[in-house]
């Protein structure tokens, strides 16, 4: 891992229009290579912080680093995952995984050969002609990150990706998801409310919390956790962490 | 559908054909013909040539304004779908311009283009133009935030997000105003030609009530539901064919 950090947020505050802000003075760094996940309850604002990090939205206050230049707009190289998979329904599989090398401007004939590859590496090859509406939500979910490797990116922003599949398959995409952005040297940022997954699958998880959100806690990891009781006892502590917050809140 | 139920529905018909007859009796009246009665003028009108003839003026007007008004309104809809200023400044001048019944344009177009098929075209482009252009409209707004989202992401250029994006989504809209409009214009040219033209189901129509000859006029009517239903069922044949996806 580098030290200097691929990302960055000081002192980010952001507020849906004039509503109450979603979150104050919020600071974190990733590394490059890390994985870095974030848990909190629902509607904390998990989608937001990752919609501020890919450009979609921009903070109310404070700034967010990428590569040492603030983020003022959306790029290939910081891909948000979404939770229902986005596939553009009127393209193929093949089409929709094609579609950031278009964008890139890449001929015809060498994005659809990349775009099979790809999907072909997530065990898709055959569907590559099928539209998203014949293909299950796993596989779905599957050609979503295809398309998001495609492009390139250094860095991922998962938004609960794996939220809409049933605990088997997500289990069952998670392993085989995970080791592949580690061999490929990606850096991760996992929003999730599945405290299990985050602890299990990142180096390390922050917990997001209180309204206006703040990071609350941190547990740190060197490694995926193998050890039952330590997962217990740190999902112990991310329940007391959110917990107390909503207390506060309420 | 299952071929008994196919059979009850044929069946269905003949009873209501049998029961047309009847009330109409043997000589029929003035008011409405009876199935026979129309047979008979369908007949006559076919070997005449005569009803071919109108149905291919008819056809040929509406073709010859949809081929413009269709293009044209799909072509403005997505302009003023992603331009927000044009729309600002086009929207209400088309607003109220939306409810204007395309027959009442039929004194203006009788006055720019004369008596003949110049009217007919005019006012079935414009019946044409309106549903398709709102259609078109509101598809273009309906686009899903997500999608331009991932559009954004991966950095797709303008050309690019109108082409992959915005058009493929718009298209369930589009061609739910291609086959209104389609209807609406079939309608109208009907109506312009009873007022202002020589040929066309319409102008059989019109001509026939004056002779006081019912059969015909109930012939150019049934010409003109069998022709509309043949459209829509092409337009739905096209829209399967190239929405398989939705």
């Amino acid at each position: 891992m580098g030290v200097t950090p691929l990302l960055s947020l000081e002192s980010v505050g952001h507020a849906h229009g004039a509503g109450r802000p979603v979150f104050e003075g919020l600071s974190l760094a990733l590394s490059e290579g890390e994985f870095l996940g974030v848990v909190g309850a629902s509607g904390v604002g998990k989608s937001t912080l990752l919609s501020l990090i890919a450009g979609l939205d921009s903070p109310r206050a404070g700034r967010i680093v990428y590569r040492g230049r603030p983020v003022t707009g959306t790029s290939r190289d910081r891909v948000l995952l979404f939770q229902d998979h986005s596939l553009f329904p009127w393209l193929s599989a093949l089409e929709n995984v094609a579609f950031p090398l278009k964008a890139q401007g890449m001929g015809r004939l060498e994005r659809e050969a990349r775009a099979l590859k790809g999907l072909e590496r997530m065990r898709l090859g055959e569907h590559a002609r099928q539209y998203p509406h014949a293909l299950s939500g796993g596989m779905r979910q599957r050609v979503a990150i295809a398309r998001a490797l495609a492009a390139s990116p250094d860095l991922l922003l998962l938004d609960e990706p794996f939220a809409s599949l049933d605990p088997f398959q997500s289990n069952a995409l998670q392993d085989e998801i995970f080791p592949l952005l580690r061999s490929l040297k990606k850096s991760l940022l996992y929003v999730t409310h599945n405290m299990e997954d985050a602890l299990r699958r990142c180096d390390r998880v922050l917990v997001l919390a209180g309204r206006p959100a703040r990071l609350s806690e941190e547990f740190a990891s060197a490694g995926w956790l193998s050890d039952e009781l330590e997962i217990l006892e740190r999902k112990r502590r991310i329940i007391a962490a959110i917990g107390t917050s909503l207390e506060a809140d309420s | 559908m299952i071929p008994s139920r196919r059979w009850a529905r044929v069946l269905f018909f003949l009873g209501l054909l049998a029961l047309w007859q009847s009330v109409c009796g043997r000589g029929g009246g003035k008011l409405v013909a009876s199935p026979l009665q129309i047979l008979a003028a369908l007949a006559a009108l076919t070997r005449s040539g005569a009803l071919p003839a109108h149905v291919l003026a008819s056809l040929g007007r509406i073709l010859g304004g949809y081929a413009v008004a269709a293009p044209l309104a799909v072509g403005l809809g997505l302009w003023l779908g992603i331009d927000e200023r044009l729309r600002y400044f086009g929207e209400p001048l088309l607003a109220v311009l939306r409810p204007i019944p395309p027959l009442a344009w039929v004194p203006l177009a009788i006055l720019w283009f004369g008596l003949g098929n110049g009217p007919a075209f005019f006012v079935t482009a414009l019946a044409a133009f309106f549903p398709i252009f709102t259609n078109t409209l509101t598809g273009v707004q309906n686009v899903p935030k997500r999608c331009l989202d991932v559009a954004r992401i991966f950095e797709a250029d303008d050309g690019l997000r109108l082409r992959d994006v915005v058009i493929p989504s718009s298209l369930p809209f589009i061609a739910a105003g291609l086959r209104v409009g389609l209807m609406v214009a079939w309608m109208s040219v009907i109506a312009a030609e009873m007022v202002s033209s020589s040929r066309g189901l319409g102008y059989l129509i019109e001509s026939s009530q004056e002779m006081l000859d019912t059969p015909s006029v109930m012939v150019g009517m049934i010409a003109i539901g069998l022709v509309g239903v043949a459209m829509d069922q092409a337009l739905r044949r096209l829209e399967r064919r190239y929405l398989d996806w939705a």
